[in-house]
């Protein structure tokens, strides 16, 4: 089937030459936009182990955050395209439901209750605080009258988020510099964070994406409903309980390596499907493509849209991701 | 559906009604009465108790300076305790008061201004005089009341709906209006000095904490002002209740009522914000109380005691529940508000 060969085919090779410019771009613009010929010095002058040239200099630490925007788009965005399947819920993200800020949460309680103070153990705080935001969020709405509608699971994540709030600001508010690296740390960024910060999240990482990218077919069962996915044979609640560890543990990595990060999850699934159509194993694939350049392209915004001062990658896709919400809202009939 | 009845059974019918309506009336009394008194048992033990212990006869020789009274009482009492115990009254009445209203015009116990928004636009644009455009006191509030309108005013044209209809819609634009005026927030703090920060980070958890007396005389000024006007708006928001058509036919028209009673909640709530921060979950929590102690009945005034006393209370245990931490009222209010919400949402349909 040519044709049908032709609409897989044309969006994927569109997609991948997408994130080679995207990536392109985030080592070249900045503050100081580099040309073609100096980027490829410094690249060079890299790999030679030379740090003398100053586009080298340049070059270094702009490629340090191109590698962590893009894992952490594709983190997000792949756990934001599996929460949308599993809840059926178009307004389903990391950040509205509340996953973000229990990660975050945990991380809090980690460093100030228990004393950690290692990157690697961020990642697994994380997790577990946003597993239990997700089970609480989850469970919620799930006794809600009339079953988990989206706006229940919204108003949930957002109750959620803010008492975590309140919690973090209660243990932080009689410690100045501990709120002083916490108004950084709360807001997502990818800037002066050493690559080295990536391999300590990666195994929980490594694990996460491998569940969330084989579950096209759970996800497409759950789509389904719960009746016909049942005749179907489909073991529905193991699988679906071990996809939702995936998309939170995607989540959660991301979130310990830039902070939180809103909106992407909840903006590819839907940009994705306008291509692929319903076929999750098809966004699935489309949002680890969408998510890094988007990621990408707000960050490198993010850089020259206010010098000399830069505006952090999560306040960006926030501002850039609300109206995509409101977007959706207004479009979809939203029960 | 005709109703056939025997002329004595009418009566025994209408008999029923008034009874009913007398004892709700009864009721109604009852709980006003219970939250004044609930509310003056908070006022005594936020200004009398707490580390530092005041008699009732030191409380009145301070209060009428009719003699000294030794170890820096007066001071207490006069720069800490009572301002706090007052400011708390103001900002849980103009709070509660205006959730309930929210929560009228929607009925929906979630449309409170503090979910939809509003409070965050008041925050947001306050923090940013405050800290960017390097303004205080009236420029502040002016502020905050113009972030809280512009918020109102996305509300209703993204929602495209007027207030009281698609409350469904209406939230969730809310929650996205917010996570923006939140990211907002997060990039002034990051502008601002490790002190401005510092005092932003704490402001913005709602605190009571440095309240000035000329603070308290404005936001005592504009409650005085806008209250009477809510609870006069509240009859008519009532027969709006019944339906647009009842409403206009007994001369509320409802367009003009609901934006009468916006426009009273946009000013009650950003002037409590720019004095006191944004006070989580208090214009969310006290309409639902008052409701519940009322038998399932709505009432403006019995929300604006509930919130003042929730205010009042939550100070006094953020000051001295755990020995040696002071936690912002906002901190307590968060921590009691959002298993509330997450409890509702288990009991009452969201949408």
């Amino acid at each position: 089937m040519p044709a049908g060969r032709r609409r897989t085919w044309e969006p994927l090779a569109v997609g991948l030459g997408a994130v080679v410019l995207a990536v392109a771009i985030s080592v070249a613009v900045g503050s100081r936009t580099l040309g073609p010929g100096e980027v490829l010095s410094g690249v060079e002058a890299l790999l030679r182990g030379g740090t003398t040239d100053p586009a080298a200099a340049i070059v270094a630490a702009r490629v340090d955050r191109t590698v962590v925007g893009a894992v952490v788009g594709l983190a997000v965005a792949l756990s934001g395209a599996a929460m949308q399947g599993l809840t059926r819920n178009p307004l389903a993200d990391p950040g509205i439901l509340g996953v973000n800020a229990g990660a975050a949460l945990g991380v809090v309680l980690g460093i100030q209750l228990l004393g950690v103070g290692s990157a690697a153990a961020f990642g697994w705080l994380a997790l577990g605080g946003g597993v239990v935001a997700a089970v609480v969020v989850y469970a919620v709405s799930a006794a809600a009258p009339g079953g988990p509608a989206p706006l229940t699971m919204a108003l949930a994540g957002a109750a959620l988020t803010a008492g975590a709030v309140s919690v973090v600001a209660g243990l932080l508010i009689s410690d100045r510099s501990a709120l002083d690296t916490f108004r950084f740390w709360q807001v997502g960024s990818v800037a002066g964070r050493p690559v080295g910060l990536v391999l300590d999240v990666l195994p929980l990482l490594v694990v996460s994406l491998l569940v969330v990218a084989l579950s096209g077919p759970v996800l497409n069962a759950t789509a389904l409903g719960d009746d016909l996915e049942r005749a179907l044979g489909q073991r529905v609640h193991l699988a679906r309980g071990v996809v939702a560890l995936g998309a939170v543990g995607l989540a959660a990595g991301a979130v310990a390596l830039a902070g939180p990060v809103g909106f992407v999850g909840l903006v590819v699934p839907h940009l994705v499907r306008l291509v692929t159509g319903p076929d999750y194993r098809r966004i699935l694939l489309g949002s680890a493509i969408v998510g890094p350049v988007l990621v990408l392209l707000t960050d490198t915004l993010g850089r020259i849209v206010m010098p000399p001062s830069e505006i952090q990658v999560g306040l960006m896709t926030a501002v850039l991701g609300a109206p995509g919400l409101i977007w959706l809202v207004r479009r979809t009939a939203v029960r | 559906m005709s109703v056939d009845v025997a002329p004595g059974r009418v009566v025994d019918r209408v008999e029923q009604v008034r009874s009913s309506r007398r004892r709700a009336g009864r009721r109604g009394q009852l709980v006003l009465g219970g939250l004044l008194a609930a509310w003056l048992v908070a006022m005594v033990v936020r200004t009398l108790l707490g580390d530092f212990t005041i008699t009732v006869p030191d409380f009145w020789r301070i209060v009428l300076g009719t003699g000294e009274v030794p170890g820096g009482a007066e001071f207490i009492l006069l720069e800490s305790k009572l301002p706090r115990a007052v400011v708390g009254t103001l900002a849980g009445m103009a709070l509660g008061a205006s959730g309930a209203t929210f929560q009228l015009m929607a009925r929906n116990p979630l449309a409170s201004p503090d979910v939809l928004g509003l409070t965050m636009g008041a925050s947001a644009a306050a923090v940013f005089t405050l800290v960017v455009l390097g303004g205080s006191g009236a420029a502040v509030t002016v502020a905050a009341l113009v972030g809280a309108a512009l918020v109102a005013v996305a509300l209703l044209t993204l929602s495209a709906s007027r207030p009281g209809a698609a409350p469904t819609r209406m939230i969730l634009v809310g929650i996205a209006l917010s996570a923006m005026l939140t990211s907002v927030v997060h990039w002034v703090l990051l502008r601002a000095d490790v002190y401005r920060a510092h005092e932003a980070m704490v402001w913005l958890t709602g605190s009571l904490n440095g309240v000035t007396w000329r603070q308290i005389g404005l936001l005592a000024v504009v409650v005085a002002l806008a209250l009477p006007l809510l609870l006069a708006t509240a009859r008519e928001l009532h027969l709006v209740e019944l339906g647009d058509d009842v409403a206009a036919g007994v001369g509320a028209p409802p367009g003009l009522v609901r934006a009468r009673a916006l426009l009273l909640v946009v000013l009650l709530v950003a002037a409590t914000t720019s004095v006191c921060g944004p006070i989580a979950f208090v214009a969310f929590l006290s309409g639902p109380i008052a409701r519940r102690l009322l038998g399932g009945r709505a009432s403006i005034a019995a929300a604006a005691l509930v919130g003042s006393v929730i205010v009042v209370l939550a100070d006094h245990a953020g000051a001295y529940a755990i020995p040696d931490v002071n936690l912002p009222v906002g901190v307590v209010t968060g921590l009691v508000g959002a298993p509330f919400l997450l409890w509702l949402l288990t009991r009452e349909r969201a949408s």
